[in-house]
């Protein structure tokens, strides 16, 4: 059974033109993780934040089916999210140092954070965890202020506090991107091996196809707030059908210089108000994608929302 | 304020121990204190010299003759030079003596203590009120922006500040102490008395001089009522006239701190309301709102005259209205000088506030 089962997601801002999340569907199971991945704007963070309950008061939320842990939350209040994010679901943000209050010494924030998740008397064991994840000389560090503290620091201190909980699941939206590369991979080394260790499920946000390739075991392309390609990982870094995957792969630089083509790039806030939001910026554009929203169609080994890429991959298979 | 703040936090600078900058603080405090008052004498007294009025014409009386008046001028020590009667002026202010009164004849310092009371009463009471309820109404306005509260907020918010203080005061008098007769219209006309309460009609022993403290210390509730009552509406005119601008400056900047990052991530790890709000927004959202309660608290020093005017509050306020009427220059200068210290005394204190609230502050020192 998966942990977490979503259907129809629907997410929409007070004044929006579009939804920033319209009808995405997704599971997970325990010890994977899914990659969502998607340019800025693409509703990637709109997404996590929904599944975490932190949507902001004045957005609105629809959705078929909501479940983590069998538990239906399509009707769960404040209250029982809240509850949600004390026990069962973690969540790590992109900026280690927005992360946390910066008036208040980390250790005084942890502690509120412990308390909270009713493991007040576990510091010992978040302490162990924490020099584990190479925060040296957790005790003293920790009653700096954030901003005495690198961002790697922070961003070690962030995922201590967000598994030492034992999630059920847990979402990390944009983890590194804020950090140094050498960092970067540090901290997905540490998040790889604790995921792995605490068997629990991870939604990991990124528009980094390096760090996709390196963490996930399945893929989900969003555009416009829309799925358009979503499969396992291999075969949507490998073999994906939709022409903006396929410009996300093909925009990767490369050692050996060989680029093909790149995107268009984008107007930002210029969606079409009807069709594949991707149409705009298509190649394999036809007068039926203007009109026509296209659905998840199996296109060789994904899922995608392109009916031109089928009948192109007719074509050339 | 928050639990667990480790005092590592404030590790002092190495090479130098935290108890040595305190002090060093404290004493720079203190100097720059005396400058700016001394700044303030002297920009006082040259006025008081260039105005063109003759003191020892006023001091005289309008039915005395030139050679009475050169007698009072040579008495009062006017016919030195001015460089001559400025150094006396300081040296006498250092001694403690601001010299004496034209109006009421005897040493200024005398009055000033007697009125004193009185303002600072008015002025406590009514900041207290200001400051508390514009940091809950903001705060309230920012935490749950719809509804109701927020259009009154708005109004009070606006109109607050936009009306005068004169107006609001007359308002006030208008319809809530001429009829209804619910407050007394101004709060005594026997001026110069101490307090403002009639000590003796309220049966209560004067102590301090500031009826509501005087009634505190006599555990007489009857006089504590009337003295509450008699500080009703001054308290209203201030409290509506500053806290629009408190209220304002705590909703925009509590709000900002609510849209920050680190709020939500509070709540991403599961913490309260409570807890997001109030220990780590509200606290951060402070910081502007202590500036500007320190700068109304020291406008409020100079501000309340106009109050104490058109009430008849017998403090410092009406003193130096007098004062200036009847061109009694030494007590303007005590005011002047005594409204500058405080002033720069007050901004002071605020300053030891701000690393309450955020300890980058004394770090960065």
């Amino acid at each position: 059974m998966s942990l977490l089962a979503v259907e129809g997601l629907t997410v929409t801002y007070p004044g929006g033109q579009r939804p920033a999340v319209k009808g995405v569907s997704l599971e997970i199971e325990s010890g994977r993780t899914l990659a969502v991945v998607g340019e800025s704007g693409s509703g990637k963070t709109t997404l996590a934040l929904a599944l975490a309950g932190l949507l902001d008061r004045r957005a609105r939320r629809h959705a078929s089916r909501l479940e983590i842990n069998g538990e239906d939350l399509l009707a769960a209040g404040r209250r029982r999210w809240r509850q949600l994010r004390r026990t069962d679901i973690s969540f790590i943000f992109q900026s280690p140092i927005n992360s946390w209050n910066p008036t208040r010494t980390m250790i005084a924030q942890v502690r509120d954070a412990m308390s909270a998740a009713g493991r007040a008397g576990r510091m010992p064991e978040l302490m162990d965890l924490l020099a584990r994840v190479g925060f040296e000389d957790p005790e003293r560090r920790l009653a700096d202020l954030p901003h005495q503290l690198s961002g790697g620091m922070l961003q070690r201190v962030s995922i201590a506090v967000a598994v030492i909980i034992e999630p059920a699941l847990l979402i990390a939206d944009e983890p590194t991107s804020a950090l140094d590369s050498t960092v970067q991979s540090e901290i997905l080394a540490i998040l790889g091996e604790l995921r792995s260790e605490a068997d629990l499920a991870m939604l990991i946000i990124s528009h980094d196809l390096s760090v996709v390739a390196r963490v996930a075991d399945y893929v989900m392309v969003l555009y416009g707030g829309k799925v358009v390609e979503q499969g396992a990982r291999a075969a949507v870094l490998g073999s994906a059908v939709h022409p903006y995957t396929r410009g996300l792969l093909d925009s990767v630089p490369r050692l050996d210089g060989d680029r093909k083509i790149l995107l268009p790039s984008m107007e930002p806030g210029h969606l079409p108000a009807s069709g594949c939001p991707f149409a705009p910026r298509c190649r394999l554009v036809v007068d039926e994608c203007r009109r026509v929203e296209p659905d998840l169609i199996p296109i060789n080994d994904t899922l995608a929302a392109c009916p031109p890429a089928a009948s192109s991959a007719l074509i050339t298979t | 304020m928050t639990q667990g703040r480790n005092p590592e936090v404030t590790r002092p600078a190495p090479g130098q121990s935290f108890g040595a900058g305190r002090l060093a603080r404290f004493v720079k405090g203190v100097v720059w204190l005396l400058v700016v008052v001394l700044v303030a004498v002297s920009i006082t007294f040259a006025l008081s010299r260039i105005v063109p009025a003759d003191p020892a014409r006023l001091a005289a009386g309008l039915e005395a003759g030139p050679e009475q008046v050169e007698r009072v001028r040579q008495d009062m020590g006017l016919d030195d030079p001015v460089m001559v009667q400025y150094v006396r002026y300081i040296t006498g202010l250092v001694r403690g003596d601001f010299g004496d009164s034209i109006r009421t004849r005897g040493p200024i310092l005398d009055d000033v203590v007697e009125a004193l009371p009185a303002s600072i009463e008015l002025i406590v009471v009514s900041f207290t009120i200001f400051a508390s309820l514009g940091i809950l109404a903001g705060a309230a306005w920012a935490y749950w922006p719809r509804g109701v509260h927020a259009v009154l907020l708005r109004v009070v918010a606006v109109a607050g500040s936009a009306v005068p203080v004169f107006w609001v005061g007359l308002l006030l008098q208008i319809f809530l102490a001429a009829r209804p007769d619910w407050f007394p219209l101004v709060a005594r006309l026997d001026f110069p008395v101490a307090g403002n309460l009639n000590h003796q009609a309220a049966g209560i022993a004067e102590v301090t001089g500031a009826g509501l403290l005087d009634a505190l210390i006599a555990r007489s509730p009857s006089a504590m009522l009337e003295a509450a009552r008699v500080l009703f509406l001054p308290v209203m005119t201030i409290v509506i006239h500053n806290i629009a601008l408190t209220i304002a400056l705590m909703r925009s900047s509590l709000a900002d701190q609510l849209d920050r990052e680190y709020v939500r991530a509070a709540r991403a790890r599961g913490l309260s309301e409570w807890r997001v709000v109030v220990v780590d927004a509200l606290r951060n959202a402070l910081n502007p709102v202590v500036t500007m309660l320190g700068l109304q608290l020291g406008w409020l020093l100079g501000g309340v005259v106009i109050v104490e005017v058109i009430f008849s509050w017998p403090g410092i306020g009406l003193y130096a209205f007098s004062s200036f009427q009847s061109f009694d220059y030494n007590a303007i200068m005590a005011i002047t000088v005594l409204a500058t210290a405080g002033f720069v005394l007050v901004n002071a204190l605020v300053g030891q506030i701000y690393p309450l609230l955020d300890p980058r502050i004394k770090e960065a020192r």
